[in-house]
C-alpha cells in the first residue's frame, strides 16, 4: 500500500539482536513497548543495534510478533469507531497533546479511508471547498493525467 | 512529527464551522498523511483546492509507475500517457529540491532518450539517496549522462534501463554503495568497465538478466565489494558467442551468489574474505561441451575454497560427474567451510549427486550438512576406497539434514551408518517424511527410540534424531532453521533458498 515512510521519527527502524546473534529490524513504536529497549535508548540516542543478551531469536521472534498483533488489532479496531470529522478532531488532540503512536495510527486510518479516491471524494469526506477555477482545474488534471487513470468509482 | 498547534489554535478551530478542518492542520502533518500513500494518490491532491496545489510537491519519496500498458488504448495514448509522466517528473525534479527517492518504473516501451537524460540532469540538484530507473526497450541505445557525477549523496541505484547502454568513460559515482542492473544490454566491454571503475565505494553489485552481445570478458574489479550477486538466464546458449568470462577481482567479497548457465566461466582471484557462496550452475541445452562445464566449474568452486558457508545445487554437483575429465582430488581443500548445503533447484527430490563423497573429502571441518536424499554412494561396501567416509564424519559433524526420506532399507542404513560414525553428531532431522510411524518403529529396532522426535503438520512430517537429552530438551545455540530467513548462518540464497516445506 504506502511507499516508503517519509523521515518521520516514529518510522524510525531500529536493530535488535538477539542472544544468538539474530537480528531483527522494527520499528521504534514496537521496540518502544520493551521498556528495557526503551531504556537503552533513552541512553544512548544514536543506536541503531540494540544487544537482547537474555533472549534466544526464536522467542524474541515470537515477542515482536505479539507486539505488532495486538498494535495492528487494536489500531484496526480503534480506528473503525470513529467517522472522518472525529479522526481529524482526534488527530488535532494527538498533535497538540504530543503523543506519536496516536497520531501516527490517525495519520494512517485517515489515509487508508482516502486511499485511490478520486478529489471528488476527499473533498466531501474533508468538506475541502473547490477554489480553483475549471479551466485552472482542467489544467492540473490534464498536466497530472497519469495520477487520474484507474481511480476507484467512489 | 513536524508541526504543532497551539490551544487556541484547536479551540479556534473547532468553534469555526466544522468544515474543512484537515486544510488547517499543520503541514508536517499533512505531509505524513500524504507520505503514507502511493504517489498516485498524492499528485491527485493538487486538484483538490489551492492550498493543496503544490503540498505534494514537498515530500521526499516518490514512486512513479506505468507497470504495464493500459489494453483499452491504443499503443499512441500509452506512449502519450508515459511522455505525459516523464514531463511530470521533470516539472516536479524542476520545482521540488527535496526529492530523497525516486523511483520510475515504466513498462517496455520506447521512451525519448533525451527526456531521460534531462530528467537525471534535475535528478542532480536533489540530494538523492536512492534512484531506480526501470523503463526503455532493448533495441534502443541510450548514453548515460555525465551528471552521475553530481550525485553527492546517491547510495544506491537502480538501473534497469532495457536500452543498450553505452557507458561514458569518465561515469562517476562518489558515493554508491549499491548498485543493481537490471536487464541492461552493455554496448562493449568498455562500457561494463567504465560502469564499474566508476563507482569507488561501491559495497553491492548485482547483475540481473544483462545482455552481453559480443562481450567475451568482463571484470569485477571493485576492492570495496562486500556482496556480488549475478543472475543471467538459464536458457540455453546456441553459440560460441554466449560463452563469456567473468573475472571476479575482490579481496574484501564476503558473500558471492551466482546463478546462471553452465557455459558462463568464472574467474575468481584471490577471494580471501569470503563467508558464504551460492551457486547455481545448469546446463539444461546439452549443447555445451561437457568437459568445458566441468574445468568451468572446478576452477569456480577451488576460487571458493576460502568460504564458511556454501549452497549449491545437485544440478551443479552433476556437471562434474565425468571423472576422466575432471580430478577432482585436485580440489583445494576447504578449510574454513563448516555449512554446506546442497539442493534441487528444479525438482525437489532428485538424488543426491554421486560427486558429493569427492567434495566431502576436501571439507575436514564440516559441521553442517544439508543433502536432498541419502548418499547411496556411502552404501555401496565401506572397503571402496572410491566412497570411504570422510574424515569430517568422525571429526566434526553435527547435523544431518535430509530432505526426502522415504524410510526404505538403505535409507536407515544411511542414518545408521552416519549414527555409528559421527563422533560429535547432534541431530539428524528427516524432513518430508511420509510414513512417520514406520519409520520410528524401524528407528526404535535399531535401537535408537530415546530421542527422537517427530513433528507432524500441514501435510509434511519430519523426524528428529537427538543425540541426548540436553540436545532433545533445548535446541543448541546454533540459530534454529526455523528462522532461516533471518539467521546468519544461512548464506544469500534468496529466492531459491525453499527448505522447509511446513
Amino acid at each position: 500500500m504506502a511507499e516508503e515512510k517519509s523521515q518521520a521519527s516514529s518510522s524510525k527502524m531500529l536493530t535488535l539482536k538477539a542472544s544468538d546473534g539474530v537480528l531483527f529490524e522494527v520499528e521504534l513504536n514496537i521496540a518502544k513497548e520493551m521498556k528495557t529497549v526503551q531504556a537503552y535508548i533513552d541512553d544512548c540516542e544514536d543506536i541503531e543495534t540494540i544487544p537482547i543478551p537474555n533472549v534466544l531469536g526464536k522467542h524474541l521472534a515470537i515477542v515482536i510478533e505479539y507486539i505488532k498483533k495486538t498494535n495492528e488489532e487494536y489500531d484496526a479496531e480503534f480506528e473503525k469507531q470513529w467517522n472522518m470529522d472525529d479522526l481529524q478532531l482526534l488527530l488535532l488532540a494527538a498533535n497538540y497533546l504530543n503523543i506519536s503512536g496516536l497520531q501516527e495510527c490517525l495519520c494512517k486510518a485517515i489515509a487508508k479511508r482516502i486511499e485511490n479516491k478520486s478529489p471528488e471524494y476527499v473533498r466531501k469526506v474533508f468538506n475541502i471547498e473547490n477554489d480553483h477555477s475549471p479551466e485552472e482545474e482542467a489544467k492540473l488534471r490534464k498536466e497530472y493525467k497519469w495520477a487520474f487513470e484507474g481511480v476507484d468509482k467512489d | 512529527m513536524a508541526g504543532k498547534i497551539s490551544s487556541t489554535d484547536v479551540h479556534h478551530i473547532q468553534g469555526h464551522n466544522v468544515d474543512d478542518m484537515i486544510s488547517d492542520l499543520p503541514e508536517g502533518v499533512l505531509l505524513h498523511i500524504l507520505s503514507l500513500l502511493p504517489t498516485k494518490d498524492v499528485v491527485r491532491t493538487s486538484v483538490l483546492a489551492t492550498k493543496w496545489r503544490h503540498l505534494w510537491t514537498y515530500l521526499s519519496v516518490f514512486d512513479f509507475k506505468i507497470p504495464y500498458p493500459l489494453y483499452n488504448k491504443s499503443k499512441d495514448q500509452n506512449q502519450n500517457s508515459v511522455n505525459c509522466l516523464l514531463d511530470l517528473v521533470g516539472r516536479l525534479l524542476r520545482k521540488s529540491n527535496c526529492v530523497e527517492r525516486l523511483s520510475i518504473d515504466i513498462f517496455e516501451i520506447a521512451v525519448d532518450g533525451d527526456k531521460v537524460s534531462s530528467l537525471i540532469s534535475s535528478a542532480s540538484k536533489h540530494k538523492l539517496q536512492y534512484l531506480k530507473l526501470s523503463l526503455g526497450v532493448p533495441n534502443d541505445k541510450f548514453a548515460l549522462p555525465h551528471c552521475f557525477s553530481a550525485f553527492e549523496s546517491l547510495n544506491e541505484l537502480c538501473l534497469g534501463l532495457k536500452f543498450t547502454l553505452c557507458i561514458p568513460s569518465d561515469i562517476c559515482f562518489p558515493s554508491l554503495k549499491k548498485l543493481v542492473v537490471s536487464d541492461v544490454t552493455f554496448a562493449n566491454e568498455e562500457s561494463v568497465q567504465q560502469l564499474f571503475s566508476g563507482c569507488p565505494v561501491l559495497q553491492e553489485l548485482t547483475l540481473y538478466n544483462c545482455y552481453w552481445e559480443n562481450i567475451e570478458q568482463i571484470s569485477v574489479a571493485i576492492s570495496t565489494l562486500r556482496k556480488l550477486t549475478i543472475y543471467f538466464d538459464l536458457c540455453c546458449v546456441d553459440d560460441e558467442d554466449d560463452y563469456m568470462t567473468v573475472m571476479i577481482d575482490a579481496v574484501n567479497l564476503l558473500s558471492l551468489s551466482c546463478t546462471c548457465h553452465a557455459a558462463i566461466r568464472f574467474i575468481p582471484v584471490n577471494l580471501t574474505s569470503i563467508v558464504d557462496a551460492h551457486v547455481h550452475l545448469e546446463d539444461d541445452s546439452q549443447l555445451v561441451p561437457v568437459l568445458y562445464v566441468a574445468h568451468c566449474i572446478f576452477e569456480l568452486l577451488s576460487g571458493l575454497n576460502n568460504v564458511k558457508s556454501l549452497d549449491i545445487t545437485n544440478d551443479t554437483l552433476e556437471c562434474l560427474i565425468d571423472r576422466t575429465e575432471v580430478d577432482l582430488n585436485l580440489l583445494p581443500t576447504f578449510h574454513n567451510l563448516t555449512h554446506l548445503y546442497v539442493y534441487n533447484f528444479t525438482d525437489e527430490s532428485t538424488a543426491t549427486s554421486g560427486v558429493l563423497p569427492d567434495i566431502l573429502r576436501k571439507t575436514p571441518k564440516l559441521e553442517v550438512l544439508y543433502i536432498p536424499t541419502v548418499v547411496r554412494e556411502y552404501l555401496d561396501g565401506e572397503d571402496s576406497l572410491l566412497n570411504s567416509l570422510p574424515c569430517c564424519l568422525k571429526s566434526s559433524l553435527k547435523r544431518l539434514h535430509i530432505l526426502y526420506f522415504f524410510g526404505d532399507e538403505d535409507e536407515i542404513e544411511f542414518v545408521m551408518l552416519f549414527l555409528k560414525n559421527a563422533s560429535f553428531f547432534r541431530e539428524i532431522q528427516l524432513a518430508n517424511v511420509e510414513k512417520v510411524a514406520d519409520i520410528q518403529d524401524q528407528l526404535q529396532s535399531v535401537g535408537l527410540g530415546t530421542y527422537v522426535e517427530a513433528c507432524c503438520g500441514l501435510g509434511h512430517s519430519r523426524i528428529i534424531i537427538f543425540n541426548s537429552p540436553s540436545d532433545y530438551e533445548s535446541p543448541d545455540d546454533e540459530s534454529d532453521e526455523d528462522e532461516g530467513a533471518n539467521s546468519g548462518v544461512f548464506p544469500g540464497a534468496g529466492v531459491f533458498f525453499c527448505w522447509f516445506c511446513r
